[in-house]
């Protein structure tokens, strides 16, 4: 513990122990008004006794409940103290933002720091902190918040709905109104250092969402919001060219872990494949429309998405449809003529798709073989799982796509 | 035992368990500085008046002589 301390975990534990003890003497003192027990200085003393229990667990809950500590969510008592620290130095110092910006490790850097590691207490800070700036832009080291977002909602330590929670008040913060600022008047240090600090924000939005991203349109719903609303923020985070990177890349491996764990149900299962190739549509096409450095996208993209099937210890059947040369030969031949940045850019959102389709049919496969559908990875599916199988492939990369954007490419050149 | 006797015992259970719960928790480790708005003082009041109850409780069965 540091000085101006408390822990608030065993302050929440202290009002519930101030709450039985009070509820027993308050049962002592009915007790005491039967029969030959009730003698007025008995109840003088019990009543004196509760009242000073109450007032001392008035004033515990006073803290729990202040704008320090935000205990309405599913934490209840196992918040920790560094969101109690970290509103409190904020509170007291409205200038916050700006110390952010003078090149030196803040307060807030260091409250940070302690639990950006640990994707638990990383998420509890988040989710026990009510103003939530300070945690995005309250770090003069903006690896801290980095590191503190990207432990918090990490995939492999974070539920669906958790990092649903954190990451829609990450967005809304972020693309909200920065009224916080108004505390103290900016100097023109604060203002140069708050634009790269915003880039770079925007840039760590890509990383943050990157698994995340068939949540903002496909399967929004498991966000409990729109797509519309979704996509609407996934497009201002792409504008960021290293946050569209990111959502790039992280693409793949977003397809595979959410095909990877399908509903027993098969009308079910159908249903979120379509959710998922829906969600993939979007992702590819805002990228393709996002301005992503193709010769980056060549060198990184692909061969990260590439080397996910050649990782997985399947020997699955291989449809020869799926062969990604095939697809890039027909486009290129098709596209010849057209000017270069958009051949390239409605190659690549095909390239995309191709191997995304790739990705998607491994995972599926992977899901039957799991769950039982398929017995041996060798065996030859049944006709239901190869016909999902298809389905799932041609959800994501089908030639009614590829002729939408020949047709595009001819609109535009014409 | 008499009902004065197994209120007193009562009372002096929740000085037993509780309050040394509470007293426990209302250590340097919950509270530091400016947050210490709980204060063994306040706690020791409590106790005291208690104590206070369980006496009279006692003198109380004492003089009934049961």
């Amino acid at each position: 513990m540091t000085r101006l301390a408390c822990n608030p975990e065993r302050l929440a534990l202290l009002a519930r122990r101030l709450n039985i003890a009070r509820g027993e003497i308050s049962l002592q003192l009915r007790l005491a008004e039967i029969g030959d027990l009730a003698m007025p200085e008995i109840r003088s003393l019990l009543q004196r006794a509760i009242s000073l229990l109450e007032s001392q667990e008035d004033r515990v809950r006073r803290i729990l409940n202040s704008s320090f500590l935000n205990l309405s969510d599913s934490y209840s008592l196992t918040f920790n103290s560094s969101a109690y620290l970290l509103n409190r130095w904020v509170t007291h110092h409205p200038g916050w933002w700006s110390d952010a910006t003078h090149g030196e490790t803040t307060e807030i850097d260091i409250l940070i720091a302690k639990v950006a590691g640990s994707p638990l207490d990383a998420g509890r800070l988040i989710d026990s902190t009510s103003f939530l700036a300070p945690l995005i832009y309250g770090c003069n080291d903006t690896e801290v918040v980095r590191k503190l977002w990207l432990s918090a909602t990490d995939p492999r330590t974070t539920s669906v709905t958790t990092a649903g929670q954190r990451i829609t008040r990450l967005v809304e913060e972020v693309f909200g109104d920065q009224e916080w600022r108004e505390g103290i008047a900016p100097t023109w240090v604060d203002i140069h250092k708050q634009l790269t600090t915003r880039r770079q924000i925007h840039d760590l939005l890509g990383e943050v969402v990157a698994p995340w991203q068939l949540q903002f349109t496909g399967l929004a719903s498991e966000w409990s919001w729109s797509a519309e609303t979704g996509i609407h923020y996934l497009k201002k985070i792409a504008d960021a060219e290293n946050a569209a990177m990111a959502i790039s890349q992280g693409l793949g491996s977003a397809l595979y872990r959410n095909l990877s764990d399908l509903p027993d149900d098969s009308s079910d299962r159908l249903h979120r494949i379509d959710s998922i190739a829906f969600a993939v549509g979007a992702s590819t096409e805002l990228l393709r429309n996002a301005k992503v450095r193709q010769a980056d996208m060549d060198s990184d993209h692909l061969s990260t998405l590439l080397t996910i099937p050649a990782l997985l210890p399947l020997k699955l059947p291989w449809p020869t449809s799926l062969l990604i040369g095939k697809s890039k030969s027909f486009v290129v031949n098709l596209f010849d003529k057209t000017p270069e940045v958009r051949v390239t850019s409605a190659m690549q959102m095909l390239q995309h798709r191709s191997t995304l389709a790739s990705i998607a049919y491994m995972a599926v496969f992977n899901s039957a073989l799991t769950s039982g559908r398929i017995d041996q990875v060798n065996d030859r599916p049944s006709p239901d799982v190869r016909l999902e199988l298809q389905h799932t492939v041609d959800l994501i990369d089908n030639p009614t796509a590829r002729g939408q954007v020949l047709a595009d490419l001819s609109d535009e050149n014409s | 035992m008499s009902t004065p006797l197994q209120l007193a015992v009562r009372i002096q259970d929740t000085i037993n368990q509780q309050l040394r719960e509470i007293s426990r928790l209302s250590d340097s480790d919950t509270w530091v500085g400016p947050v210490a708005l709980i204060s063994h003082i306040e706690i020791l009041r409590v106790k005291s008046l208690l104590a206070s109850c369980i006496d009279i409780l006692r003198a109380h069965h004492d003089s009934s002589g049961l």
